[in-house]
Formats: C-alpha cells, sequence, structure tokens
C-alpha cells in the first residue's frame, strides 16, 4: 500500500535504505555535505524532541527561519516526523530593517499562532531576539541543539491532516499561508511526476530557496516521494555566482532543474565561458521554466548560449504551477513540446482573443504555452461573471483537483474568495487552445520580480508612510522587460512640494527604506508633484492608465 | 590617475546603480540603500577581475560583503595584491 503521509514516505526511505543520499547540500567554498536518509530521521527526530520539549503537538506550527545548511532540510523534515506543521520564512535578509522585520514576524506568529520558531544564533541576534520566546512562540536555535540521539517520533496523523504551510506572498506581517494537507501534497507528486519522464537515473539540481513553492514542492519533496536525490545550492550566493549552479550540473551529472524564467536570461548573459571551461551540461534531461511568465526569447538566448556545452533546445520545458494546487497544473516534456505561436496583438488587447497569425505580417505577442494539464487537474477560463469561455478567448483561469489547498491557514474570508464550488479561481489570465494552456498574465495587479511576488499595494503603503510622500497617492508598477527576462519595478510617488519634485535626499530615502522593509530595488522611481497621477471615475489611482501616461511621459531608458 | 575605490565607485553609479544622481561615496552603502540589486554584484565582480586581476572566491563574494566601496576595497586587500588607495 502507498504511504499516505509525507512522514511515512520518509520513514520507509529510513527503513529501507538509510545510506541512500536526499541532498547533497553545497557549500559556498564549493564543498558538499551530503544528507542521508539516515541523518535526516537521526537530525530530524532531535529536532522533533526539542519541538515537543516546547510543547509542539501533532498539528502546531513550526516556523523554520534557517539559511541554506543541513538544519534548514532536517529542521523542516523534523516537523513532519513530529506531526506538527511546519513553515520555512526566508531569513532576513542583511538589507532589511531588523526592529521591523521583527515586529511583522511577531504579528504573523501570533496571527499562525505558531508553536516553535527555529533559527539560528546568527539570525537570532541579527533580530534581537534576546528572549526564549517572542509573543507566544518558543526560539529555538538550531545550532545550539543537542545532538544526542533521540527517538524517532510517533505521532498520530493521517492523510488529512496538515503537512505544511506555505507562506509566499507579500510582505511579513500580511503573508497569507497556504495550507496543505498530506492527502493533497502525496496525490499531486504522483499525478505530477509522469509529467516528467523520469528515468531510473535521476538528480535534480536546485539554488531555490525552500520558502519558494517551487524550490519546497518540486526541489524538496517531489524528490523525497519519488525517491531521487538533489543538488542544493545555497540561492544567496548562486546569486553573485550563477556558474556554480552550471558547475555542479557537470560535476554531479544532474538531470533537472527548475527555474523561473529571468534565470534562463540571467545564466544567458551574465556568464564568461571563460568561468564554465570543459564543463558538460549535456546530461540535463529538463530546464523547467515556472513560477513568472515564460518566455520563448529567453528560452532562445539560453540555447544559443549553452549548446556548445550539451543544451538541446528539446531539454528546455515550461510549467504552470502554484502554492494552492501544490504545485503543477501544466507541463510540457520532450514529447509534449511548449507550444509556441504568434497572436495577433490588436484582437489580444481589444477583443481578449488569441488569434494566431505569421508573426510577420500583422503586429503580434509571441506566446510559450506552460504544456498540457497534468493528469487530476481541470481548468476552465471564465469571464468576470465566472462563465466558462471558449478556447482562445482570455479570461481568469480556475482549476479543480484532487490536490487543492485546504485553504489560506486561519484566513476563511480570503480562502472564500478564491475558493467558489471546488474551483480554484487563481487571479491569473489566460486561454486554452489545443489542449494547451497559455499564460498571458494577472487579473489583479502582482508584480513579479526574478520569481519573487510583490504585491503593489505592499510599496505603495510603505512609500505613502514616508514623510513628504503625498498620502494615498502612489503607485507601484511591474513593466515586463524581455531582455532581463523579468519585470522592472516602476514606482511614481505624487510629492506634497513642488520642491521635493525628484529630489535626491527623497528619492534616496524612498529607495532605502523599501529596500528595508520589502528587500526589493526599484528600477524607475519617479517623485511627481501633486495630481500627476491619473484617477479612475471611482477616485481611485489605477494603475494601468499611470503605467500607460507614465510610458508616454518619460519613455524610460531602462527598456531600450 | 583614479585610485581604485574612484574607479569602482564610478563603475557601480555608471552601470550599476538605479538612481544616476546619487553619489557614491566610499562609504555609500549601495545594496542596502537600494541603489543596487543584488543581480547586478556579478558585473562588479567581472569589473574587478578585469580591472584588477583579483578574483574574489565564492564564499566571500555575498551581498553583504560588498555593500560599499569600502567594503570591496577590503576584500581586494583580502584576496589580491594590496591595492593603491591614493
Amino acid at each position: 500500500m502507498m504511504a499516505e503521509t509525507l512522514r511515512a514516505v520518509i520513514l520507509d526511505h529510513y527503513r529501507r535504505h538509510p545510506g541512500q543520499m536526499f541532498v547533497r547540500c553545497l557549500q559556498p567554498d564549493g564543498t558538499a555535505v551530503p544528507i542521508s536518509y539516515g541523518d535526516v530521521v537521526s537530525r530530524g527526530s532531535q529536532f522533533a524532541s526539542e519541538f515537543r520539549r516546547s510543547l509542539a503537538h501533532p498539528g502546531d506550527i513550526v516556523v523554520v527561519i534557517l539559511p541554506h545548511s543541513p538544519d534548514l532540510f532536517c529542521a523542516f523534515l523534523g516537523a513532519v516526523l513530529g506531526g506538527q506543521v511546519p513553515s520555512i520564512l526566508a531569513v532576513p535578509s542583511f538589507k532589511l530593517n531588523p526592529g521591523h522585520y521583527r515586529e511583522e514576524l511577531q504579528a504573523l506568529l501570533e496571527r499562525i499562532d505558531a508553536r516553535v520558531v527555529v533559527t539560528d544564533s546568527a539570525t537570532g541576534s541579527y533580530l534581537g531576539l534576546e528572549k526564549p520566546r517572542l509573543g507566544k512562540s518558543w526560539i529555538l536555535l538550531a545550532d545550539k541543539l543537542p545532538v544526542s540521539a533521540a527517538p524517532i517520533p510517533d505521532p498520530s496523523i493521517g492523510p488529512e491532516d496538515l503537512v505544511l504551510l506555505q507562506h509566499s506572498s507579500g510582505s511579513t506581517g500580511l503573508k497569507k499561508g497556504v495550507a496543505l494537507s498530506n492527502r493533497a501534497v502525496l496525490k499531486q507528486i504522483r499525478e505530477y511526476a509522469p509529467s516528467l519522464c523520469l528515468t531510473n537515473e535521476e538528480q535534480i539540481v536546485s539554488w531555490l530557496p525552500l520558502y519558494h513553492d517551487m524550490g519546497l514542492i518540486a526541489c524538496t519533496v517531489l524528490p523525497i516521494v519519488v525517491g531521487i536525490p538533489v543538488t542544493a545550492l545555497n540561492p544567496l550566493h548562486w546569486v553573485t555566482k550563477p556558474a556554480s549552479m552550471l558547475q555542479a550540473v557537470s560535476e554531479y551529472r544532474c538531470t533537472r532543474a527548475w527555474m523561473p524564467n529571468f534565470a534562463y536570461e540571467f545564466l544567458a548573459s551574465r556568464i564568461r565561458p571563460s568561468q564554465l571551461g570543459d564543463i558538460r551540461l549535456d546530461s540535463m534531461r529538463a530546464w523547467i521554466n515556472c513560477a513568472e511568465p515564460t518566455l520563448a526569447g529567453s528560452h532562445r538566448r539560453f540555447v544559443e548560449q549553452y549548446s556548445k556545452f550539451g543544451v538541446r533546445p528539446e531539454t528546455l520545458w515550461t510549467c504552470y504551477a502554484m502554492a494552492e494546487t501544490v504545485f503543477a497544473v501544466s507541463q510540457s516534456s520532450e514529447a509534449v513540446p511548449p507550444k509556441i505561436e504568434w497572436i495577433d496583438r490588436e484582437r489580444f488587447q481589444a477583443d481578449n482573443l488569441a488569434i494566431p497569425v505569421e508573426g510577420d505580417k500583422v503586429p503580434s505577442l509571441e506566446m510559450m504555452s506552460g504544456g498540457t494539464l497534468i493528469p487530476g487537474a481541470k481548468v476552465k477560463v471564465v469571464d468576470n461573471e465566472y462563465k466558462s469561455l471558449p478556447g482562445r478567448t482570455v479570461g481568469e483561469i480556475a482549476i479543480r483537483s484532487d490536490f487543492l489547498f485546504s485553504g489560506y491557514f486561519r484566513d476563511p474570508s480570503s480562502t472564500a474568495k478564491v475558493l467558489r464550488d471546488e474551483w480554484f479561481y487563481s487571479g491569473d489570465m489566460g486561454y486554452l487552445a489545443d489542449d494547451h494552456l497559455f499564460i498571458t498574465g494577472r487579473k489583479k495587479d502582482l508584480i513579479i520580480i526574478a520569481g519573487k511576488n510583490y504585491y503593489p499595494q505592499d510599496i505603495e503603503r510603505i512609500v505613502c508612510s514616508i514623510q513628504g510622500i503625498y498620502p494615498g497617492r502612489s503607485v507601484a508598477l511591474g513593466l515586463d522587460d524581455p531582455a532581463i527576462g523579468t519585470q522592472r519595478l516602476i514606482v511614481l510617488a505624487e510629492v506634497q512640494e513642488k520642491s521635493l519634485v525628484d529630489d535626491p535626499g527623497l528619492c534616496a530615502e524612498v529607495r532605502k527604506t523599501l529596500a528595508g522593509e520589502l528587500d526589493c530595488v526599484i528600477d524607475d522611481l519617479r517623485l511627481l508633484p501633486h495630481m500627476w497621477l491619473l484617477k479612475t471615475s471611482s477616485g481611485k489611482i489605477a494603475r494601468a492608465p499611470n503605467l500607460k501616461r507614465y510610458l508616454e511621459s518619460f519613455r524610460p531608458d531602462i527598456l531600450q | 590617475m583614479e585610485n581604485t575605490g574612484e574607479k569602482i565607485a564610478a563603475f557601480v553609479q555608471r552601470e550599476l546603480s538605479k538612481d544616476k544622481q546619487q553619489n557614491i561615496g566610499e562609504d555609500t552603502r549601495f545594496i542596502s540603500s537600494g541603489l543596487v540589486d543584488s543581480f547586478s554584484l556579478i558585473r562588479l565582480l567581472v569589473f574587478i577581475e578585469d580591472e584588477f586581476g583579483i578574483v574574489i572566491p565564492d564564499e566571500a563574494a555575498t551581498a553583504e560583503a560588498m555593500d560599499s566601496v569600502a567594503l570591496v576595497l577590503d576584500l581586494m586587500r583580502r584576496f589580491g595584491n594590496p591595492v593603491h588607495d591614493g
């Protein structure tokens, strides 16, 4: 009988082959720390024992804030073994204001009633966590944890019990927790895995952070469920040394990677061949583009740069995924390549229709599909009244499946907004054509930069709180930039006095505040006179008309 | 002749900074102040390698350790030939 909980899957590996590698944790200096299932259960049980000592019972939330390390994996899986519900949050960047982060963290911990926060001494000290508790949550320091053997916990948990909480978008205090049951997670992975055409010799390579669903589900939980090892790099070091991922592929003969679209451009443009020497990338069977709009041009540039190292175009796949469906909804593969087509730009913009055209005949847009639906996923495209639309008509994508989330944790009103009659309304816009699912954008404004989601209202709230900015009069805009394969962040804000228009001191203050609170960098910031921003008839500052006005007024050179 | 720190500051301001109006001084925290994103740091590493022949090893090349010209100069002193500041 197949295991019904993730805990049972881990213990099954442990009993059958305790020495089998689960993850190879690559350190920035290039050393590799292999972690076996034996290590996971042994160290994980130590964590679970400490969670129990902090009175975390099965079903209680354990928040994990650890840097890339063996303990990050073991603390997360220790909670799974103990029946607690782990949720991984990003380690605060040095850019973030520690006091502000701590306040937001405390608000989140209280809202989700987290029993325990696992972190390390360095992070604890940075955040000023000097007491044993933050609010009602106990603080555990992983590096101070005893290393003595602990019994494997034996909680009573079943398939419907939650296995993890995924917090991925929004500022820390406002994050929504996507609650996932054991059943949903295992069902998704077992339905998804065949679409990946896995062989007996696979190894995933990942630089993705584990607080993101792609890093956590595709590159941590999926490998456990299907029993393939992972080579995991530190996301923060990958940013300054992207070649390290390609070197890892070559050294360990990795076969699969999931990456957001910007990474294809980043790898294609920022690495010099001299850094790569005689590496070989021909072991890779799939580079899976996911988590932000996928661009065929990014794939072409990636292949152009790396074909000489063995990258074949047919290994560039696409996927459409979200935390609320655990992970994948659609997937392309070598057998079913992503469909690439040119559609009539005017019909798309005016009539919401995706009419194929020959690219050089009329103004057109190049679209690349996210592949075909995985088994168990049903999709419909709907209009604003939730009525189904025919093929090639753009509308909101709704999904129904056996692997939907259990709701946003302790947030029934947010859940009710997106779950109706067993359909999840994703907020993504797209169309279906020839069995392929194409994603065209977002219904609600969401800015995705390098795979990381930002809510414009978070940015606007912070900007408007700065002295000198006119309250309620700023907009944050995401501008697609195919040259870098992701969006640029534009912030337009009205100032309270004419003398502050484009004032360098105030500009610096806005940039520093946003970096300190959201860890984001503004590509173009404009401090504007009062009444510059356009309002709708209902008196709201709408983003689309202001993006248009910005483009017409400034013709920004960031796009050239 | 421009000294090393000035060359680095000029490169950051000209090539990496999102706000060309803001002057980059030796102690300007250009990453934590939101002027330069982490993804641009690889260009700074390449510049240092090309211009000064200094390779900063992976484990040392973090965004935090490269947050100002002064910090970058420290890294270059640690991993390269002596840097002449004047």
